[in-house]
């Protein structure tokens, strides 16, 4: 008798388990483009999207394909691509998640010289051994010319910190003043070829401050940290990156990582009228300050932040966040005009004219 | 066996399986490893002959996500070295650091 219960117990779990992954394949399989969305040639209808739509919108996620058709019926904005064997691996991806989409996908990488996800069949040099403005644009235009190839239409580069003491080769060399010209330079390169710029990681000092027990990043941030990212913004940078430095001085981010200081944002959106995109919001400069609590989502939307990475969740863990923030809206945190507002930029930057 | 034990047996093993496919074989792997293994993570990024090492370990896994693959090495320091080709940048890191970085969910080419 006792055997038969837990022949019928474990019959009803395994039953379960079967229905919750028929569930998942069959979810996966047939999720479709969303039809609410009203797009007409270049015109799309704001009013048409929904709330969970417009989040959705503003975040960058890890662009696996096996989770295309999922994040297509979100309506997520961009995907981030990493190394791949080949270009046509890349074209492959890029091809699988423009196809059939409405509004397209950012389809981002980091390209930054010895950061470079196309190693395997191209190099590029290391921005810190770039060593004129000219040098700089040609590289720019390279990369841009390849990306565009490949199908990408974003690159989170170039690192415009003034000092790079952790990794040594990703940011350009030499003074505020070279740096600012180089970067303006490369701006110009790469956004020729209709690839947006994303000079980072603004405010600046974030790849030389180390905080030896692991804890926040703090950092004191003056004018030759700001001038390569004003001098990017002349340029035309179509984004820039914003870090998780706790800053002062120049910069103050009201002691709380600049990601989520809406002082720091505003500051920033005064003299740059591009896409604000946070840097990965799992690493360790945010979790830190906020633990695992969902108000790390709540802020860093608040914050005015236009765009939002994360290249770690899960599609189910996107659908968290965007539940949470959603949830914010609704009770005043975070004003649904802002949020307008963020998508009005992002349809513009993809090259539509939001109605 | 008795005809219902092995019945039982057989629905366990089923359970079992429908529930890995579920929450991924990989993130059970890495959690029971991860438990294991007593060391601290550690990674190391190298260029052109020159180290350093990344305290923030998430900034670590987004940066290991990024490589074509990870390989087994056996070396004083490290575990597993990830890179985009032969002859650029690489990082060394730990096994520790490898099963952080796959709870973390973070995805990596491990070979």
């Amino acid at each position: 008798m006792k055997q038969l219960r837990i022949t019928f117990l474990l019959a009803i779990l395994v039953a379960g388990l079967l229905a919750a992954n028929l569930y998942n394949e069959f979810y996966k399989a047939n999720a479709k483009p969303p039809e609410n969305i009203v797009v007409a040639g270049k015109f799309v209808d704001l009013s048409s999207m929904t709330l969970r739509q417009k989040i959705a919108q503003m975040m960058i996620v890890y662009g696996n394909p096996d989770d295309k058709a999922l994040y297509q019926q979100m309506n997520i904005g961009g995907v981030f691509l990493t190394a791949m064997d080949t270009p046509e691996a890349f074209n492959q991806t890029t091809n699988l998640f423009q196809r059939d989409t409405k509004i397209p996908f950012f389809i981002a990488a980091d390209v930054e010289g010895c950061i470079n996800p196309f190693e395997n069949f191209i190099k590029f040099p290391a921005l810190h051994e770039i060593e004129t403005d000219e040098d700089a644009f040609t590289i720019g235009k390279a990369e841009g010319q390849l990306m565009k190839e490949l199908g990408m239409n974003m690159n989170f580069a170039p690192v415009v910190d003034t000092k790079d003491t952790i990794w040594n080769c990703r940011s350009f060399s030499g003074t505020s003043d070279e740096i600012s010209g180089k970067a303006e330079s490369y701006v110009r390169g790469l956004q020729s070829q209709n690839v947006i710029a994303t000079p980072k990681h603004y405010p600046g000092k974030t790849l030389s401050v180390r905080d030896p027990h692991r804890l926040l990043t703090y950092a004191v941030i003056d004018s030759s940290d700001t001038k390569p990212f004003a001098k990017s913004a002349e340029a035309g940078a179509g984004a820039v990156m914003i870090s998780h430095v706790i800053g002062s001085g120049a910069v103050d981010t009201e002691g709380k990582p600049a990601v989520t200081s809406k002082k720091a944002v505003t500051t920033l959106k005064k003299n740059f009228g591009g896409l604000v995109i946070t840097d990965d919001i799992n690493m360790l400069g945010l979790i830190r300050y906020y633990g695992w609590s969902d108000n790390r989502y709540i802020d860093l939307f608040a914050a005015g932040n236009d765009v939002v990475l994360d290249v770690a969740s899960s599609p189910d863990k996107i659908n968290h966040i965007i539940d949470v923030v959603e949830k914010a809206v609704w009770d005043g945190k975070i004003p649904a005009s802002q949020i307008d507002n963020s998508v009005r930029k992002i349809l513009k930057a993809k090259g539509f004219t939001p109605i | 066996m008795g005809k219902l034990a092995i019945l039982n047996v057989a629905l366990l093993v089923a359970a079992l399986a429908l529930f890995l496919n579920l929450a991924g074989p990989a993130d059970m792997t890495a959690n029971v490893v991860y438990a294991l293994d007593k060391s601290e993570p550690k990674c190391i990024f190298e260029y052109r002959g020159l180290q350093s090492a990344i305290d923030d370990i998430n900034q670590c896994c987004f940066e290991l996500q990024q490589q074509r693959t990870c390989s087994q090495e056996t070396a004083v320091n490290s575990d597993y070295v990830c890179s985009n080709s032969d002859y650029g940048a690489k990082y060394r890191v730990n096994a520790k650091t490898i099963s952080y970085c796959k709870i973390q969910g973070y995805r990596l080419n491990v070979k």
